[in-house]
């Protein structure tokens, strides 16, 4: 089961925040904000803990920081792209072995530059409420469930790891 | 996977025990270079111990499970870290390169580690030898066996299987089990609040032996 999805921009303020499914934990507004700027700064200082650093503390273009997280009945992928915006969405671990989460996030993402930022009313670093991004992001959790749930009934565990999701 | 710093820390953030394995560049230094790298060390892993403790009241918060959240791994595109906490509130920290590049490695050579014994005697011991990881990871990103090149590029598994990181932690485990309890807390000259009497035990060359003993080890 998908948990939750949360966008942070580029200064660290929470854009978009939605639960996946009813399992996912009740968080307050107040408590999304907290956490959005918290792991807006954990991102930054994960690569001035790290002993080891990438040319230039870049990757792929993007700022290095956290990309994934594995804790107790939870594993969190964060996606960063070049221009800052982070989108990182929580799932339980079985869920993250069955699907790659990093290709989800970047189905998100496309979603994002095509209903969010295409908008003419949508100011940039604003909080997202529109409609078709919502609406879009909701079909495609759909579509990945359904997809994980026909995999692991039908087919052995080699083949349990959706790749393409299109 | 390469082992790079170790680290553990007690309930308050105080280092008790801390090592770099990954070689430093560059020859002689003076002492005052040796004296700015030891401050930024330190820096470093304040920033280490300030994170953990944040990022789990994070993933206690995000996490529909009951309890305190504990953190396994954190991976960031140059390094991961992996965790591992004791009742008492002891951190064990163990800071690696990315498995990505095992399944890269691995793909390309077929250069496997020689599966090593362990110190676990049969049961379940970490399985850390390169074929397995490499195994692990080919199976988790394509479907065809010999797809060892998909991890290479930019666009690798964007997660990692959790299997691994059981395996590193149960390694952690037995360092906290078996190392740390045998070598610190039994021994006669060990005080709790000076980091100098762990230094005086043989914590540091039996931990030395354990991860030598790991195929990964540089």
């Amino acid at each position: 089961m998908f948990l939750n999805l949360f966008i942070v921009n580029k200064s660290g303020g929470l854009i978009h925040h939605r639960a996946l499914s009813q399992k996912a934990p009740h968080i307050g507004t107040n408590e999304w904000l907290r956490i959005g700027s918290t792991f807006h700064s954990l991102h930054a200082i994960a690569t001035e803990a790290s002993p080891i650093k990438l040319p230039g503390n870049k990757k792929a273009g993007a700022d290095d920081g956290i990309e994934e997280i594995q804790a107790e009945g939870m594993t969190l992928v964060c996606l960063q792209t070049r221009t800052g915006i982070k989108f990182v969405i929580t799932a339980e671990p079985n869920t993250a072995v069955a699907v790659d989460l990093g290709q989800v996030l970047r189905e998100i993402y496309v979603l994002y530059t095509d209903c969010a930022l295409k908008d003419p009313f949508y100011e940039l670093e604003m909080p997202i409420r529109c409609e078709l991004f919502t609406q879009g992001v909701e079909n495609l959790i759909q579509r990945v469930e359904s997809m994980i749930n026909y995999s692991t009934s039908t087919s052995s565990t080699s083949n349990t790891r959706v790749v393409t999701l299109r | 996977m390469t082992v790079h710093s170790f680290h553990i820390f007690d309930r308050k953030g105080k280092t008790l025990f801390t090592k770099r394995y990954a070689k430093t560049p560059g020859g002689k230094k003076s002492e005052e270079d040796l004296l700015a790298e030891k401050e930024q060390l330190s820096e470093q892993r304040k920033l280490v111990f300030g994170m953990l403790f944040s990022l789990r009241e994070l993933s206690s918060s995000l996490s529909p499970a009951e309890g305190p959240g504990d953190l396994h791994m954190v991976k960031t595109g140059a390094s991961t870290l992996y965790n591992y906490e004791t009742v008492s509130g002891l951190r064990f920290v163990l800071y690696t390169t990315p498995d990505t590049k095992i399944a890269a490695k691995g793909g390309s050579g077929g250069a496997a580690g020689t599966p090593q014994s362990s110190v676990h005697g049969g049961s379940s011991g970490p399985i850390l030898t390169a074929p397995t990881a490499t195994g692990f990871a080919n199976s988790a990103t394509s479907s065809d066996p010999g797809g060892g090149g998909s991890g290479a590029g930019g666009g690798g598994p964007s997660s990692t299987n959790p299997a691994v990181t059981a395996d590193v932690r149960s390694s952690l485990k037995h360092i906290y089990e078996t190392i740390w309890v045998t070598s610190v807390i039994r021994s006669p000259m060990y005080r709790p609040n000076s980091s100098e009497s762990i230094r005086s035990t043989s914590f540091e060359a039996d931990l030395d032996a354990y991860f030598k003993r790991m195929a990964w080890f540089p």
